[in-house]
Order: C-alpha cells, then structure tokens, then sequence
C-alpha cells in the first residue's frame, strides 16, 4: 500500500504540466541526487509533519538553492 | 480490520432490571435485529451506545442530550430502585465485548454506583452517585480470561477502535438523525465526509504553505533586484502591473466569498422553509388525492367549455334542428300548397290529354290501377269487374280493357306535359327535409334538456372545486404547522420564492460575473508572472533567487491541482457508491429511473439532486424517499472508505418512515455494506402473533443474512416499578 | 328544365349581405377563430340562416343597398353539406311562394327566363329577411339589449 506521504508527493509532481516541465519521472523520487523541486517538496511534507512552522521551513527551502 | 461486537449485556440500565449476565445480547457478525414496541427498551439500547462513546444519554422527554453525571436517577431499573433498601446501594451500568481483527476481543464496561439515602426513590436528592471508574479488559482470542488494561490513553483507544470517532456520525444512527448527518443544506456535510475520508487536509496544509512560500521566495527576488541597484524600470513596471492583478484578485476573491456567504444563508433560508412545507408523506398524501382530483376538473371544465361551445351547433344538427323552431306554419302551409300543386297538376295534365286525346280520358285513371293482373282476368272473362259488367270480345268494352291493359306502352311514348317538371322538386324537399320538421314538437324539450345538462355539468364541476378547495386548505394547514403561529403560508411562500430569487442572484452574479473575472485575472497573473520573471532573468541577481520563486511557484499551482482531483475523485467514488446503494434500497419500491447526483458548483460545493429518468431534479418526495436518499449518501459514506478499518452499524429503528417496500432493501443493503449491523426496530414487532413478530419479520427470520433476531417484552399493564424488559431469543 | 336543374339553379346562388352588416357578422359567427364576448356560431351562413329565421318571424324585411354596398359569401349549396338543412330552408322559402310572387303550378310552364326571375325573387326574398334579421341583431347589440349568454340565440328566438 503506497504511503500517504508518497502519494502527495507523486500527486503533486505527476501533474501533467510540473512534470514535462520537470522531466520528472519515478526515478526522481528517490535516489541520491534528487532534483531540487523533488527535494523542496519532500522537505516541505517532512517538516510539516514534524510539526514546524513556516517560517522555520522557508530558511530550509532557501538552503537547497544555496542563497 | 473489522470491529465485531460479540454482546452487549445491561445492569439495572432503565427497564433492564438485574446483572449483566440477566441482559445480555448476543450479537454476531451480520445483520442482528432487536425487535422491541414502543416502550420495550428501544432507545434504551441506543442509550448504552452513547454512554460508551460520549457518557452521554438521550433524554426522552426533552430530546436532549445529558451527560451521564446529570442524568442520575432517572436511568436505573425502578424496580432495582424500590428493591435497594435505605443506605444500601446498587449498580447501573453497560457492557460491550468486541472482537476486532483475529487476535483480540475487548471488554468495556461503564457504570455508577448509587446508594439510597431515604424512602422517596424517584427524588434525584434521595440517591448518592458515585461514577465508577472505566473497566476496559482485553483477551487473547485462543485465551479465555479477560486481563485489565490500566493505562487510560489505552483505554480510550480501544474504545475508539470499535468506532473510530469521525466515522460514528455515520455508523451510530437514530431515527431522525439519518436526516441531520447529512444536511444538504449544509455545503459542509459532504466535504466533511470528503475530509474524513481523503488526505484533502493534508494536501490543503502543504498547498497553503506553497502558496506562502511562492510570495516569500518573489519578495526575496524583489529584493536582491533592489539591491543589485541596476534599476530597472521595466522590471518594476511590471511588478507593479502584477501587484495591481494581485490587488483587484484578492478583491474579486472577498467578493466571492461574500456572494458565496449570501448564496449559502439563502439556500439555508430555502432548505429550512423546505423541510416546513415540503413535510412528508402528510403532504404527499394530499397531493396524491389532489392530483386526480384535478385532472378531472380539468376535464370536466373542457367538457363544459366544449359543450357551451357546441350549443349554437344545435340549431342546425338534424338531430336538434332548434332552427325548425316557430316554423310549424310554414311546414303545413307547404304541405298544403305540394297537395295543391299535385292535384292541379293531374287537372293540368288529365286536360291536355283529352285536348290532345278526347277519347283517352280514362288516363284519369291512376297509374296502375286496375293493376295488370286484374286487368288481364277481366280480358280473359271478358267482364269488367269495376262496373260488374260484361264486356264481350270486340265490343268498345272489351277494346277499352285491352287498351288500359297496355297504357304503359302508350306512357313511354306520351310526350312531357309541362315545360319544367318540377314535382320531383317539391316532394324531395318535403321527404328530405323531415329531419327537421319532424323535431318541432320536440324542440322546446330538447332545450330544456341542454338547459338541464349545463346545470349538471356546471354542479359536478363546483363539486369538483370544493373538494378540491378542502383537501387544499389541509394540506395548506401542514405545510404551516409548526411554523412560527403568527406566519401565513403565504408568507412563508414568499419568504421561499425570496430565498429562491436570491440564490439564482447569487449564482448568476458569481458564476457569471466574478468566476470568470477570477479566471481572466488569474490568466493575467499568470502572463504577468511570466513577464517578471524573464525580465529579471536579465537581471544580475543569484540563479537561486529566480529559481527558487519559480520551483515555488510551479509546485504551488501543481498542489492546487492535486488537491482538487482529490476532492472531485472523492466526489465521484461517493456518487457512484451511493447510487448503487440506492438502487438496492428502492428496488422493492415502484420507484424508478432516476439516479442520484452530485454536482460541483463553480464556487466549490456541492449540489446533491435526485434525478428522474429524463435528468430532471426530483423535490419534495416523501420523507421516507428523502431519508433513503441520504441513507445512501452515509452508506456510500462508509462503503467508499477504502481504508482497511470496518467498523459496526448501530440502528435505531431508521426504517419508521420507509414503509416495507423500503425496509425489505433496507436489511439488503445493509447486508453489503456493514459487516455487522444491530438494528433496533419495532416495525416488524405484532403483539397478537405467537412470536410476536409480522410476516416480513419472519422473511427475515429465514433470511441466511440475519443472524441473530431478538424480540424485546415488557409485561402489559404493569406498575412502573415492575416495569422489566425481557428478551426471546428467535435465532 | 328538370326538378334537379331548377334546384341546381338555387343552389348556386351566392346570397349577399349589406356591407353595413360586416360588424355584426364578425361579432356573431367566428368562423372557426377567435372567441368573442358573445355566444357565436360557427360560419357566416349559420347566422344568416338564424337571422333570416328571425327576420322572417317578426316580419323584418329589409332589401339590401345597391350591390356595390354588398358582398356575397359560400352558395347555397355549399351550406351544411350531407344535411337536410338547405331542404328545410327552401320548404320554408317555398311555402312563402305567395309573397314571394309566383305559383307552384305556374312554374312548371315558365320559360328559363321566366324560372330565373324567380329564382332571383327567391334569394332576393331570402336576403331581404336575412338582412331585417341582422338589423334587428345589430341595434340591439349596438343598445346593449344582447344579455351574453350561451343562451342567447334560443331567448331572442322566443321573444
């Protein structure tokens, strides 16, 4: 049974436009060098779960795209 | 994994007078029926639900909910009461056993201790309450021995285990609040049903997060541009043009939520003068008699309408002939003058014959007469038989005979005698015209009778009127009852046809004003989006500003969407769920066709309509009809939820207002949906019967299906402190 | 000429009505359309018959004007078909013979002119009452004396 984390995930990534637009593929979602869209969402469901708040997540978000 | 109750035993619990092991229920997996009359412990079973899950009871005088600590004296066993002694003390509580997947099987037990404190026993303040604490043991399913559980989050998980609390709402059923579950006057009770089924919260969370991020990462581009100093008036131009979008959409987005708050108070406004008038069979009823009543007035009032028409038509239909009326002269005076004009016209003619013939006059004679035969005898006796004498062959006599005898000989050649032979003429207008002369006497008759026939007509129709006008006036006076008294029917008429005109001015205004300006500014945001960010791309600034905004952005929009598929894909499953639960609660019903639909509207809720084979929508139905409706919507509700948790029905009679056409798929459809259902029910109970149940109740008895039926007692007549309900197990 | 070419002789005719009268020939006979305030009948020559009816039994006997002020409507013929209406008309015209200025027996000696002259008597005697008829309909409905009922054409018959 797919994990709920994983479906909002591919939800979210497999709609049709993000997708061609992203080239994203099953691939994608796991792995070691994940796409930076991957790896903005993932970290926003996980820290989201763990209970932080937004301005917590963003500087995290700011940290993948080194800036 | 499937919840089972294995029983549900009762302990000085209202009527259920004495221990545990005196009032136990055996229950199992499938349909289990408690057949029980008014008064024979019904609600009281339902009772102990709501003790377990929300120490609460349904107060039957009020219809209120009270919490178990307030209810005190009124929910123990009279006779346990009158039994205690002074300054002794009983107990009053409920158990439930529940089996749930293969290896566990659970023991809750609920109950206060109450000890007697003087004579009066009915006295809240004669009694001293004290709550026992919750009992929750749980067992191995090869072990028989129950071991305690103390930890009390354990306790209220294994509680909520048999029921999980957002789904009790559609599992723990009682009588009327099949009809409050779902509210269809509430948008919310569906995309409750949505929440508690679906991720939607979850995907709602990371869209909003999204979106904050999305305006973050912009002003974080805004600023590295500002700081980058290179100032670019095109760029800020363009974020200027996209602040404006953003403003005038934010400003259209209040608005729609205004118009929305104004379309739902009046659809509230609407659905609550609905359930006022539309109210029930009573209604339904009247409009059954109604319709045909109605159909033969109009029937009737074309009769009159035709014949009142038609009466003109009279004076000229042969079998009328009103026309004729007055004429009685004139149709004697042409008699006379057709007598006259024949008896003139043989002088005329029998004149020119003996001008013409002088010896021929015998064409006086009549044509015919003597006729042939009789004239050939006297040739052959040689006697005429007309002037008895004798007329010898040879003499003039005889000549005369034998020249009669050939007369029509002669006829054939006889020239016309008049220039216009005209006496067809006449006596055809006097045979043709009988029709009409013949009815003179009759006429004034036959008007009285047309006369007569109006009364008639016009007294079956005012017949017709008043009953009509007096099955109106009660089916008026329903649809008021118990409305505020100072508020006429007409005006809760046209408070409805207000509610009514407001939401179709609500609708026109946001579906098509505000939507598509929505839509047109969000494909402007969208361009404009466009714009900035390849202007900014010119601009000095880290890749990781640009990109940020734009992985921000696209994920933002990506989730949105996602986040509506779930809704709609939800919505769609439960539309299909439900109509084929509906199916299977009318097939014993004439009802037919039609399906139930759920539409989305632009601005986000939902619509649920009953649609008729020719996809029109179906008001104001019976309340049975409206509360299988919704049935089916809750047991969509559950068959829809995919996720491995199943859990038990518990009924309390919702079957009142279906009528057996309806009760017989009721148990069917159950059957399908909940792996086990205790429905309490008192339809199917008949005192004279030996077993005390009804036909149908016996089908079922029969039915592999059901797996345990009880019959509930209570002895007749009795004093209330002998009030005790006992049980026949049928199976 | 024989009985049936006299008769086709009178059937033939267009009996004609005063222009003046196209106002209450309209509010009287609907041919078939609208409704009006009043009872009605069906067509024109339903009215006309009625009203010669009525002309005839109160002895209104109206000529028409000059042709030019008239118009004419469907042949006698062509009245009620397959009914013994017209036969019962021509009785009624015919027992009035004397009025009308000629002998029964007399035609039957006539010459074809002669016959249509008389014939032009007859529907000239026709129209003459038709047109009294609906006169005296006409004044009574201009003086509101009409009681609008479905009765209305029975009652004015008895008076």
């Amino acid at each position: 049974m797919l994990n709920k984390r994983t479906k909002i995930i591919k939800d979210i990534l497999f709609e049709p436009e993000i997708q061609k637009k992203y080239k994203l593929t099953e691939d994608d979602l796991s792995g070691m060098h994940r796409k930076k869209i991957v790896d903005v969402l993932e970290t926003i469901i996980n820290e989201n779960d763990n209970g932080r708040t937004a301005r917590q997540i963003y500087p995290t978000i700011k940290n993948i795209h080194k800036i | 994994m499937a919840s089972i109750i294995n029983s549900i035993s009762f302990k000085n619990f209202f009527n259920y007078y004495g221990d545990f092991e005196d009032n136990t229920y055996k229950l199992e997996e499938g349909i289990n029926i408690i057949v029980a009359d008014n008064g024979a412990g019904k609600s009281k079973f339902f009772n102990a639900f709501l003790w377990l899950f929300y120490d609460q009871i349904l107060d039957s005088d009020t219809k209120q909910k009270i919490n178990i600590k307030n209810a005190g004296v009124k929910i123990i066993s009279d006779k346990a009461k009158n039994e205690t002694a002074v300054n002794d003390y009983l107990t009053c509580g409920v158990c439930v056993e529940y089996t749930s997947g293969t290896r566990y099987k659970y023991q809750i037990i609920k109950s206060f201790t109450a000890t007697r404190l003087d004579e009066n026993i009915t006295d809240e303040n004669s009694w001293q309450f004290v709550m026992n604490e919750l009992e929750v043991n749980r067992t191995e399913l090869v072990l028989h021995k129950y071991k305690p559980v103390y930890d009390e989050n354990e306790k209220k998980k294994i509680i909520d285990k048999l029921i999980m609390p957002a789904f009790r709402q559609y599992s723990f059923l009682q009588g009327e609040e099949v009809d409050d579950i779902i509210d269809f006057s509430k948008k919310e009770s569906i995309e409750k049903a949505v929440e508690n089924l679906t991720d939607i919260k979850k995907y709602e969370q990371i869209h909003k997060l999204l979106e904050e991020f999305k305006e973050k990462a912009f002003k974080d581009v805004q600023k590295q541009i500002k700081a980058n100093d290179s100032q670019n008036e095109r760029f800020n131009n363009a974020v200027e043009e996209k602040e404006k979008i953003e403003q005038a959409l934010e400003q259209e987005q209040l608005k729609l939520k205004q118009f929305n708050e104004t379309l739902a108070n009046a659809e509230a406004e609407k659905n609550e003068l609905d359930k006022l008038y539309a109210n029930a069979e009573k209604r339904k009823e009247f409009d059954d008699k109604l319709k045909p009543l109605r159909k033969r007035l109009r029937e009737k009032q074309e009769e009159f309408e035709t014949f009142l028409d038609r009466i003109n038509n009279r004076f000229f239909d042969g079998n009328f002939a009103w026309i004729a009326l007055g004429f009685e002269q004139e149709v004697e005076k042409f008699r006379e003058l057709n007598d006259e004009f024949i008896e003139k016209r043989y002088e005329k003619k029998a004149l020119k014959n003996v001008e013409e013939n002088p010896n021929e006059y015998f064409h006086f004679l009549p044509e015919n007469s003597p006729d042939s035969v009789s004239l050939q005898n006297m040739i052959d006796d040689e006697h005429c038989y007309v002037c008895n004498r004798e007329a010898k062959e040879g003499t003039p006599e005889y000549k005369n005979l034998v020249k009669l005898k050939n007369r029509t000989k002669d006829k054939q050649s006889e020239k016309p005698f008049v220039k216009n032979d005209l006496k067809n003429f006449f006596g055809d207008l006097q045979i043709n015209a009988q029709p009409f002369y013949n009815k003179l006497d009759g006429i004034k008759d036959s008007i009285i009778k047309t006369k007569e026939k109006e009364v008639e007509l016009k007294d079956s129709i005012e017949r017709l009127k008043k009953r009509i006008k007096s099955l109106e006036d009660d089916r008026n006076s329903i649809m008021i009852a118990g409305h505020d008294q100072d508020q006429s029917a007409k005006d809760v008429i046209s408070s409805y046809n207000g509610a009514v005109r407001r939401i179709s001015s609500a609708e026109n205004k946001i579906n098509d004003i505000i939507i598509p300006k929505i839509n047109q500014l969000k494909k402007d945001l969208k361009l404009i989006n466009e714009e900035v960010k390849s202007l900014n791309k010119s601009n000095n600034i880290p890749d990781g500003y640009n990109e940020n905004y734009e992985v921000l952005s696209d994920l933002e929009e990506a989730a949105s969407k996602a986040k509506d598929k779930v809704f709609d894909g939800m919505i769609n499953l439960l539309e299909e769920h439900a109509n084929i639960h509906f199916k299977n609660l009318i097939k014993n019903n004439d009802l037919s066709g039609g399906i139930l639909k759920f539409e989305k509207n632009p601005n986000g809720s939902i619509n649920f309509n009953y649609l008729d084979s020719k996809g029109n929508s179906v008001y104001g139905s019976s309340e049975g009809f409206q509360r299988m409706k919704k049935f089916s919507v809750v047991m969509a509700i559950i068959s829809a939820n995919n996720a491995e948790y199943n859990y038990p029905l518990l009924a309390d009679a919702p079957i009142s207002a279906f009528g057996e056409g309806f009760t017989e798929g009721f148990f069917e459809a159950i059957g399908d949906v909940f792996p086990q259902s205790i429905v309490l029910v008192k339809e199917l109970y008949k005192q004279e019967d030996d077993m005390k149940i009804n036909e149908l109740g016996k089908r079922l008895l029969k039915d592999e299906r059901v797996k345990t039926m009880y019959v509930n007692h209570v002895p007749e007549n009795a004093e209330q402190i002998e009030l005790v309900t006992t049980k026949t197990k049928l199976k | 000429m024989t009985a049936q070419e006299f008769r086709n002789n009178i059937l033939v005719k267009k009996p004609r009505y005063a222009k003046s009268k196209i106002p209450v020939i309209e509010a009287f006979a609907n041919k078939g359309q609208s409704k009006s305030e009043y009872s009605q009948f069906g067509p024109i020559y339903e009215l006309y018959i009625y009203a010669f009816r009525l002309g005839l039994k109160k002895g209104l006997k109206l000529p028409l004007p000059p042709r030019n002020s008239t118009k004419d409507f469907v042949e006698i013929g062509k009245w009620k078909r397959d009914s013994s209406l017209v036969d019962f008309l021509l009785m009624i015209v015919f027992s009035h013979s004397e009025e009308i200025g000629f002998d029964w027996n007399d035609l039957e000696d006539m010459d074809e002119k002669e016959l249509n002259v008389v014939v032009s008597n007859i529907v000239e005697f026709i129209e003459s009452y038709a047109n009294g008829g609906l006169q005296y309909l006409q004044e009574e409905w201009e003086n509101d004396n009409l009681i609008n009922s479905s009765y209305l054409f029975v009652d004015l018959m008895n008076e």
